[in-house]
């Protein structure tokens, strides 16, 4: 007849009303859990979305370059730094690219695009670009073609196997323009870069922009969000002070702070939802003293420590949180490990809209330890303090008092 | 020889002002087996006087000297440790710890006091045949009726052999026939195994089956008869 004993038996005396308890904890961890799985699922993939398709999570620049993305800003990766990339032996990969603007023009139609000149083997090792051709083929080594946005194809009706000739200012504000074979179309989850992007060789770039040699960035890639800090540290003392380094939260920064203020405020809506909870929590074990304090009078008269007969009511607030988070456990598990192994794919005008506003119109869940053990710890924390109310109604109790009642 | 000496012992309870003197200037003695009853009007300090005896209810002045004690000068933890150890309770009703069972409950002082389990469930057995509810064992007190309940605290107060056991109106709640055999268990016990009991009442029968009986009126001792 240990205190475990005692305090399973009084937890099941008013089976109705701990019932209700428990359920409250449950749906607190349940939405906690879900909302958790949703915003890291969905920042996890936001990120990688970005970094994949822009940044990458390392870029060695120009230091003028975050400030004027300008061909005037690029910079001639020497020999001393691609010798330090390959000493470095957290980079996995790294590929040059040549960033900049031109006029896409067909027959009928032109329109403004971003132009991405590429090693087209590197970079499909570190954003596996050729995943998103639907129609045509992806760039060789040294090709002379172009692969274009789905979107901004159909908008100069072009298809591949056409010509489309491009206008810009290359380096320096020298006349760029040329014609180029379209070899494929891209179809990117994000509906925006659809519309405004084509890639094409970095040297085929070069020769178009008059740029010889020339890089606005290298992409670097390592193993991982976790491994960005150090090699970024390792990167800093480059000798050249044309040079540096950025990772890809300071190249996004617009992305940190978006999830920064989606994860504050989930955070206030968890904080509320755990707040009513306790609440919930604390008035049953107001009740539940008040029922039992000739009991609990008794107890100490006939010769009970009250530091023992605390523990039998921590115990009590300890078990009613873990079954809270247990119950919720059960249910979230194949629930959350389901939706992780198949987002949700949102079609039609949602779609749309999501992609308007730049996001890939999927509904990612995560279901990393984080998302799991967050809530636990805070029921967790939840039950401890409840339980200084009965504890210290406990310790303070009058035991002649609560042996008239 | 006493086991019990309560010396100029005073109860001042000083609610809203008014000052209720519920015991006055007490002094008594007991000796080992006594089966005293005190009695007296409502509001004479029955209760006050036993809970100071019990270690429960702190006297304004006095002492109670339990086995050459003084046992409010002690501190609360060795107090309640004291109480464990030396006196057993029985109160007027509502006992026992109503998620365990009769035998749980008895057992549940000698758990507190560390014997060992083999140790518990013997005299547990034993108790609870002595006090006539053997086949009970496994009952929740909410299965029991009021003389049984009564009878498994008895049972409860003697598992921890305290030198003496205080029962304020153990009767009160009974009908007449459990109160006779509540008090024929109490005094058989006191005979055969000079276990000490003091008890307060208002029932005349119990009184008559006292073999000391101390009257209060008023929070002081009007008489003190043995028989
Ligand atoms: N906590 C308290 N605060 C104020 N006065 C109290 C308190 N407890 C008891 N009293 C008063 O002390 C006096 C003695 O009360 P006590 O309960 O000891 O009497 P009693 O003899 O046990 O009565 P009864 O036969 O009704 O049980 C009464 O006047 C009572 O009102
Ligand atoms: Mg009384």
């Amino acid at each position: 007849m240990n205190l475990f004993k005692i305090a399973w038996r009084n937890l099941w005396r008013n089976k109705k009303r701990t019932l209700i308890t428990i359920a409250s904890v449950f749906f607190g961890v349940l939405w906690a859990v879900l909302l958790k799985s949703l915003q890291t699922g969905s920042f996890d993939n936001m990120v990688d979305n970005m970094v994949k398709f822009t940044s990458g999570y390392i870029q060695v620049q120009n230091i003028d370059y975050k400030q004027t993305k300008s061909l005037n800003n690029s910079f001639n990766p020497d020999s001393s730094l691609l010798s330090l990339l390959e000493q470095t032996s957290d980079v996995l990969i790294y590929t040059p690219r040549l960033e900049s603007f031109a006029l896409a023009a067909s027959e009928e139609q032109s329109f403004g695009t971003a132009v991405f000149g590429v090693c087209p083997e590197n970079e499909e090792q570190i954003s596996n670009l050729s995943q998103w051709i639907v129609d045509g083929a992806y760039l060789v080594a040294s090709d002379d073609g172009i692969i274009v946005g789905e979107l901004l194809a159909k908008n100069l009706d072009v298809v591949p196997g056409d010509t489309l000739a491009l206008i810009g200012q290359g380096y320096h504000g020298v006349q760029a323009a040329g014609l180029f074979p379209v070899r494929g179309l891209l179809r990117f989850p994000i509906p925006d870069l659809n519309r405004q992007i084509l890639y094409m060789d970095i040297e085929t770039a070069q020769n178009f922009f008059q740029a010889s040699g020339l890089v606005t960035s290298l992409v670097l890639m390592v193993d991982g969000p976790s491994m960005v800090e150090p090699v970024v540290a390792q990167l800093k003392n480059i000798k050249n002070p044309e040079i540096i380094t950025y990772s890809w939260e300071e190249l996004q920064p617009q992305l940190v702070q978006l999830i920064a203020g989606k994860t504050s405020s989930g955070k206030i809506f968890i904080g509320i939802l755990f707040m009513l909870v306790g609440f919930g929590i604390l008035g049953t074990f107001i009740m539940m003293v008040a029922e039992r304090k000739r009991e609990l009078g008794i107890m100490i008269a006939i010769g009970m420590q009250r530091v023992r007969l605390s523990a039998i009511l921590f115990l009590e607030s300890l078990l009613i949180g873990a079954l809270g988070v247990f119950c919720s456990y059960l249910f979230c598990l194949p629930f959350v490990g389901y939706f992780v192994k198949n987002p949700i794919r949102i079609g039609g005008e949602m779609a749309e809209v999501w992609g308007d506003m730049g996001f890939e119109p999927v509904i990612m869940f995560s279901g990393s330890m984080e998302v799991f053990s967050g809530p636990a710890v805070t029921v967790f924390i939840i039950s401890i303090i409840i339980s200084i109310y009965p504890i210290t109604s406990v310790i303070r109790m009058k035991t002649v008092n609560a042996l008239r009642t | 020889m006493s086991i019990i000496n309560i010396k100029n012992l005073t109860k001042i309870y000083d609610g809203s002002g008014l000052e209720v003197v519920a015991v006055n200037n007490i002094n008594l003695e007991f000796a080992k087996g006594e089966f005293a009853a005190i009695v007296g009007p409502s509001g004479s300090g029955k209760t006050t006087l036993l809970n100071m005896l019990g270690g429960l209810d702190r006297p304004t002045s006095g002492e109670v000297v339990i086995d050459n004690q003084n046992i409010w000068e002690l501190s609360s933890r060795k107090l309640t440790n004291f109480r464990l150890k030396n006196i057993g309770f029985v109160f007027q009703s509502y006992n026992l710890i109503p998620v365990l069972t009769a035998g749980e409950n008895t057992e549940f002082i000698m758990h507190l006091q560390g014997r060992s389990k083999n140790e518990r469930q013997n005299r547990t057995k034993e108790l609870l045949e002595a006090v006539g509810i053997g086949d009970r064992l496994k009952s929740r007190p909410n299965k029991l009726s009021g003389g049984q309940q009564q009878r498994v605290a008895v049972a409860r107060a003697l598992a921890s052999k305290p030198t003496f056991i205080l029962a304020d109106e153990p009767t009160a709640n009974l009908d007449s026939k459990s109160t006779e055999t509540l008090l024929d268990i109490m005094e058989t016990l006191n005979k055969t195994e000079n276990i000490t009991f003091i008890f307060s009442t208002h029932d005349a029968r119990v009184m008559k089956k006292a073999r000391r009986v101390i009257t209060l009126v008023d929070g002081k001792v009007d008489s003190d008869v043995t028989k």
